[in-house]
């Protein structure tokens, strides 16, 4: 069923039993309590006189784990977070953990991709990152980023995290662990 | 009242008026524009068929303030602390400018959680920063950490910001807690 716009009742005009149909009863079935399902999820506009219900999700990964790769990969032994929900064409991504580089002034880098009906590398400019400071007096965040994006095709669609450290200044061994990812999808 | 699928009329029977009670006029007290009552309220489902208004809330403490507490404590300037109904989760970020006078020593800053819920600070679930360097040369980042808490108890809830560090001194100023309530 879809929204049709209600209709504008005439004075004595009969009220037809297909007329309730479609003004009432099918318009109620477009509203929100309708088509509530899942506590905790909200609802999005999805085009003109349409909305869905959509549901955040999140992963978490406590272990402590470290790459020496300068390019996006997973972690050894290691892998994720990863969450796959149903979206829209934007998305609201939060990524945290607590990361460091054991180099001094190298840079840890958490990111993501986007699988699925999407596909969108992990890239700089969607990550977390923390440049440590010297090697014998190591710096520790433990912070988040949120990335918004509007550019996905809509479905279902997988974020994984992926990890690196920087090239230059090298980052050596770059250490990650309390690592989440929440997305909450529009 | 309950939100009850509306019926669907057939020709040439009577509507009553219980009728028009239960399924039009109940089901439209049931919607979003009978329930919006805050600009900047949003609507988020409490279960099959039925919809709340929740508002997302935001305190700041601006003052720069110390601690040397090795277990979580108020600053002299307790929180911030927010107060709001939340359903199962909510979306907390933690903001701040921290930082120790003590090489290796952590500042951290984590949330504690009461009212409908009980739920203490812990460091897995706090923005923390590790001092480098020598006393005296002091990094002081300003920056944010997040969580979507699940398992809440539905109700009203207090969210405060507690303070903690390892060694040292920690220093906290621009402190800000946003709680965003599913």
């Amino acid at each position: 069923m879809a929204w049709t716009a209600p209709m504008t009742a005439v004075a004595n005009t009969a009220f037809t039993a297909a007329q309730f149909n479609t003004h009432v009863r099918d318009n109620l079935l477009e509203t929100a309590p309708a088509k509530a399902t899942t506590e905790g999820s909200y609802f999005i506009g999805d085009g003109t006189n349409s909305i869905v219900e959509r549901s955040w999700d999140f992963d978490f990964v406590e272990a402590t784990a470290s790459t020496s790769s300068t390019s996006f990969t997973d972690l050894g032994g290691s892998s994720g977070p990863t969450v796959t929900v149903t979206t829209g064409p934007r998305a609201l991504v939060f990524l945290t953990a607590n990361l460091f580089s054991q180099t001094t002034n190298g840079t840890a880098v958490m990111g993501f991709e986007v699988t699925g009906a999407s596909s969108i590398a992990a890239s700089d400019n969607n990550a977390l990152a923390f440049e440590s400071g010297d090697s014998a007096f190591i710096t520790i965040s433990q912070a988040s980023v949120c990335v918004p994006l509007d550019n996905l095709t809509p479905g279902v669609n997988t974020f994984t995290s992926k990890y690196r450290g920087v090239a230059s200044p090298p980052s050596g061994t770059c250490v990650f662990r309390r690592r989440r990812i929440t997305v909450l999808p529009y | 009242m309950a939100w009850t699928a509306p019926m669907t009329a057939v020709a040439n029977a009577i509507f009553t008026a219980a009728q028009f009670n239960t399924h039009v006029r109940d089901n439209l007290l049931e919607t979003a524009p009978a329930k919006a009552s805050t600009a900047g309220g949003y609507f988020v489902s409490t279960g099959t068929n039925s919809i709340s208004e929740r508002t997302a809330s935001v305190a700041g403490v601006a003052a720069s303030e110390t601690t040397t507490s090795t277990s979580f404590t108020n600053l002299a300037t307790t929180g911030p602390t927010v107060t709001l109904n939340t359903g199962t989760s909510a979306l907390i970020l933690i903001t701040s400018n921290l930082s120790n006078n003590t090489n290796a020593a952590y500042a951290i800053v984590g949330v504690d959680i009461s009212g409908a819920t009980t739920l203490a600070p812990a460091d897995a679930d706090s923005l923390s920063f590790r001092q480098p360097v020598a006393p005296g040369t002091e990094q002081n980042p300003q920056h944010t950490w997040s969580r979507l808490f699940t398992g809440l108890t539905a109700g009203s809830n207090t969210f405060q910001l507690k303070y903690r560090v390892t060694a040292g001194t920690g220093t906290f100023n621009r402190r800000y807690l946003t709680v965003i309530p599913f």
